[in-house]
């Protein structure tokens, strides 16, 4: 293997993947180091190719379209670009949104299922294997560039959204070994924003925060949104950075604002008695898009005209045309997704009862600001009021629009307000839609030990189920305990023994475990066992672990065994089983095949 | 009588005798007759045998008798004769002599073949007395002739049964022989459809024999056309590079299309549908239709003019304003209305013009192919 010479950052974005680099030296120039963008080259249609900073995270499988890039040749599919222009003809060929579909526990994520609800005859791909194609297809293209100094042989940190169980965790990392890349580091894309804050040179971060300050980072993308909470403490006399708190992983984005208007704009049309097709809804969304974009930037236009073209050679008389109004942004957009909201409000449960298909989890309430105050009134516990925070980082393309972020702000004022505190501290300075992988590269750099590091470690707290023993009463279930092994923000790089514990496996029986996760539960200590399981738990991959016969012992034997537990460097959470009698141990691994009823 | 006699006596004689061995039912009717007698008319056969027996007798005692007397009137002449012969007469006296001596000797012989005859008469005679008597002590063991009877009876109801069983038999065989030839019909039908496909066989045979020659002669013509193939593939290269190179010559020719030409007019076409809107017939439209309906094709067409075909003005001076300019590019710059042989020439800007600042046009890995600009549509629903 050759000696790495780069630190890259890969933004694995739902809809958009950008990838960002530094030389390894450069890390030793201090604070605000040189971070390059790496243009991702992708095919375009007619056999043309071209290098754009941005890749659609979009898988098309070909048609007729003969492969144009030189390590395609056999390649079914097209990635990126122009797979979303193709998806959007032949949308039954295209796969979208593989990251959340990643993190879907109602489905086998090792399995094709990919393009959902497809045709039969169609080619599918697992989550898992989609996701490994995105890091291929960056993995190629990088080495097409640098020639010599590979990927493979760099040192590449990989983000994901902070709601990432462990299970996701492991497939990530899982998929970038079936991309050829078998070291890389997670990263927390909230984390990454903030990383990309702390980076950038215009306004020292020092300056904008203090000790003892809570930062909020609301992170709006294109399909999820994701919240974190950073706190500002101090150590060696120096201020240090922890991240305390994460979010539910919420699949709700821009994208799903621009169908919203959309739709606004087709009710409209077929008001005055125009059809519109499902292709016309895809150009439509593209002109809302642009409508949004001038009626947010420009506040003195009230309307904007919408037309969309007629879809044969005549391209005028086909044409139809309506238009967006400043009300629809403010009663759809602004009102839709940042409502006023008390920071008690819970978002609207999805009130479809009994059987529901499996799709992707869309949140079912598209108002951010309710997620918010339900995630935020959570963090709060009697000793630390995480709720309250100081100061706010924007993150994604939804903010580069100024009343987004005014109105995010005023709702969480009103909030903060009621509650006695002060007004909230707006942090600026980055750029919102390369701020993830621009803070991966310099991620790598405060590993390198140039730069300061978030203390982050594990995002959530981690239990395992056992059975309380009692005596056997029939029909009557032995209530669940959890034992929690691993703490809110236990350190990458700690392996711990889980005290006073021992569990028998039989040999040669599949053994498993329940495993929950909660991100509120911050006061609970490692091997510490909580007697009743409330909502404050959640349901996450079970643990299974085999044990193979050693030492000369046979299938059925019993085994004493102890837990240890791991957080590593890379960002995974890895459980042992330790034979309490030699020096055997055997992992836990995630059941990722069996949906969670 | 005498016939009924010889019957009967050749009747008793075929039935006693054991070298012949008929089957029962030739036998029968003799048998029959036969029975007739020994039943009814046992004495007659006796009664004919007495009779035969002295007429017999009579016969041969007749026979002898007139022989007798032959040789009698012989000897009774022979005195006379021999005092009437004179001695001169002598030798033929002698003569007659010798031959009446030859006819004495002749008529001797005679008689003793007559009894010779006789008594060969006699002892035939004596035999059917014996046998009469054989016959007669026979006949008088009734009883064993009862039994014989119905040995015989019982002879002939088996000799019926196995009629019988030799008449089912028969039927049997009659219905084995049709069945035989039913089967041999069969067989027959069998051994046609059988040479039949035998025929067909053979002829199939002789198809794949057929056809497996033709198949080497294929292979054949394959490996030669293999061959072919490659020389052409080379030949194939070789044009290749040689269209190559014509393409290079044709890129800076003035008469070749530059693939670029026809990536522009697939980009305008593709972001602004400026093909569509410059084809159409825009007479019909007034003028608000025809204005909303370019506000997207200006935006798709303008996007190009930003990302791809960077322009920018050639003087950037605002238009109608008074420039100076000491030496000009007559490619860049334009002069009208009265121009002064050398510069400086001064006069009002009235349009700054366009330079192509960047083209950012997607790299076509193999050129462009084909003529299209803009594919047709085809949507499956």
């Amino acid at each position: 293997m050759a000696k790495p010479k780069y630190l890259v950052g890969i933004d694995l974005g739902t809809t958009n993947i950008v990838v960002t680099h530094t030389p390894i030296s450069s890390a030793s120039e201090g604070a605000h180091p040189e971070i390059s963008l790496m243009p991702i080259v992708q095919e375009l249609a007619k056999g043309a190719i071209e290098k754009l900073e941005v890749m659609p995270s979009f898988i098309f499988e070909r048609l007729k379209e003969k492969p144009v890039l030189e390590w395609d040749d056999e390649s079914k599919f097209i990635i990126g670009d122009y797979a979303r222009e193709r998806g959007a003809d032949v949308p039954d060929r295209l796969i979208s949104s593989a990251k959340s579909w990643l993190c879907n526990t109602r489905i086998d994520r090792t399995q094709p299922v990919l393009p959902w609800n497809s045709p039969e005859e169609n080619t599918k791909v697992s989550p898992l294997t989609a996701m490994s194609m995105f890091l291929r297809h960056v993995r190629h293209a990088w080495n097409a560039e640098f020639g010599k100094d590979k990927l493979e042989d760099q040192k590449v940190v990989v983000t994901i959204p902070a709601s990432f169980d462990a299970a996701a965790r492991d497939l990530i990392v899982e998929a970038a070994r079936m991309a050829e890349l078998p070291d890389v580091t997670l990263l927390e894309e909230p984390q990454a924003a903030f990383y990309s804050w702390i980076s950038q040179g215009d306004k020292p971060w020092r300056q904008q925060v203090k000790k003892g300050d809570v930062v909020l980072v609301v992170d709006v993308g294109g399909g999820t949104t994701d919240f974190s909470l950073i706190e500002i403490s101090e150590a060696e006399g120096d201020l240090a950075l922890e991240r305390v708190a994460v979010g539910n992983h919420i699949l709700l984005g821009g994208d799903n604002m621009d169908l919203t208007l959309a739709y606004v704009a087709r009710s409209k049309l077929e008001e005055s008695k125009k059809k519109v097709t499902q292709w016309q809804t895809v150009q439509l969304s593209h002109q809302c898009r642009k409508a949004k974009e001038i009626l947010l930037n420009e506040t003195d236009k009230d309307s904007v005209p919408v037309v969309i073209s007629g879809r044969g050679s005549s391209v005028i008389g086909g044409s139809m045309k309506t238009s967006i109004e400043r009300s629809d942004i403010e009663k759809t957009l602004i009102d839709g997704f940042f409502p006023f909201c008390d920071m008690n409000d819970d978002p609207v449960e999805d009130t479809e009862g009994g059987v529901r298909e499996i799709s992707l989890m869309y949140a079912a309430d598209a108002a951010i600001t309710r997620h918010l105050a339900k995630f935020l009134r959570n963090q709060n516990s009697n000793d630390k009021q995480y709720g309250f925070p100081q100061a706010i980082l924007f993150n994604g393309g939804v903010f580069r629009s100024e009343i987004f972020r005014n109105r995010l702000i005023e709702v969480i004022n009103s909030w903060l307000n009621s509650a006695g505190k002060e007004p909230i501290k707006v942090l600026e300075g980055i750029e919102l839609s390369q701020a993830v992988a621009r803070g991966a590269t310099y991620y790598g750099i405060a590993r390198e030990g140039k730069g300061i590091r978030i203390r982050g470690g594990v995002s959530q707290a981690y239990y395992l189920g056992i059975e309380s023993s009692l005596p056997a009463v029939p029909g009557f279930k032995p209530p669940l305990k959890a034992l929690c092994v691993a703490k809110q923000g236990t350190e990458e790089g700690t392996t711990k023994d889980v005290p006073g514990r021992t569990f028998g496996l039989v040999i040669g029986k599949t053994a498993e475990f329940k495993f929950f996760k909660s991100n509120c539960r911050r006061d609970d200590e490692f091997a510490q066992m909580i007697d009743e399981l409330d909502e404050t738990f959640e349901d996450t991959s079970s643990l299974m672990i085999e044990l193979p016969a050693y030492e000369g012992m046979k299938a059925g034997d019993l085994v004493d065994v102890g837990l240890q537990v791991a957080i590593t460097e890379i960002g995974t959470l890895e459980i042992y089983c330790q034979a309490k009698s030699g020096n055997h141990r055997w992992k836990l691994e995630f059941n990722v095949r069996d949906a969670i009823k | 009588m005498l016939i009924l006699s010889i019957a009967a006596a050749a009747g008793v004689y075929i039935v006693y005798r054991d070298d012949i061995s008929p089957t029962m039912a030739e036998v029968e009717p003799a048998l029959t007759i036969c029975k007739g007698l020994i039943a009814e008319q046992w004495h007659t056969p006796l009664l004919a045998g007495i009779a035969l027996f002295w007429l017999l007798t009579l016969l041969m005692s007749l026979a002898i008798l007139f022989e007798r007397k032959k040789v009698a009137e012989l000897t009774a002449e022979k005195p006379p004769v021999a005092e009437v012969v004179p001695p001169a007469r002598d030798d033929e006296a002698k003569k007659q002599l010798e031959l009446l001596r030859q006819q004495l000797s002749e008529a001797e012989k005679t008689m003793s073949e007559t009894r010779d005859r006789a008594n060969q008469l006699l002892s035939q005679n004596e035999d059917l007395k014996n046998q009469l008597e054989k016959f007669s002590v026979s006949s008088s063991e009734k009883d064993e002739l009862a039994e014989l009877k119905s040995e015989i009876e019982k002879l002939q109801s088996t000799a019926k049964s196995r009629a019988e069983a030799a008449e089912k038999a028969e039927a049997e065989l009659a219905n084995l022989k049709s069945e035989q030839q039913k089967n041999s019909e069969e067989f027959a039908a069998a051994r046609n459809k059988l040479e039949k496909l035998e025929n067909e066989s053979k002829t199939a045979r002789k198809e794949a024999e057929k056809a497996a020659s033709q198949l080497k002669g294929a292979q054949n013509d394959l490996s030669s056309k293999t061959e072919e193939i490659a020389s052409l593939r080379k030949q194939l290269e070789e044009l290749n590079e040689q269209l190559k190179s014509a393409q290079a010559d044709a890129r800076g020719g003035k008469n070749a299309i530059p693939p670029a030409a026809y990536q522009i007019l697939y980009m305008f076409q593709k972001e602004g549908r400026l093909i569509d809107l410059l084809k159409e017939d825009v007479s019909g439209y007034d003028d608000e239709t025809l204005g909303g309906a370019i506000r997207p094709i200006h935006e798709g067409c303008r996007k190009l003019l930003e990302d791809r075909l960077i322009l920018e003005p050639v003087l950037n001076e605002e238009e109608g304003s008074e420039v100076t300019l000491d030496e000009i590019d007559p490619e860049a710059i334009k002069l009208s209305g009265s121009v002064p042989a050398s510069g400086p020439y001064t006069g009002e800007l009235i349009h700054r013009g366009w330079r192509l600042k960047e083209c950012n046009l997607p790299e076509l890995v193999s050129g462009w192919k084909g003529n299209v600009i803009a594919p047709a549509e085809i949507e499956i629903s």
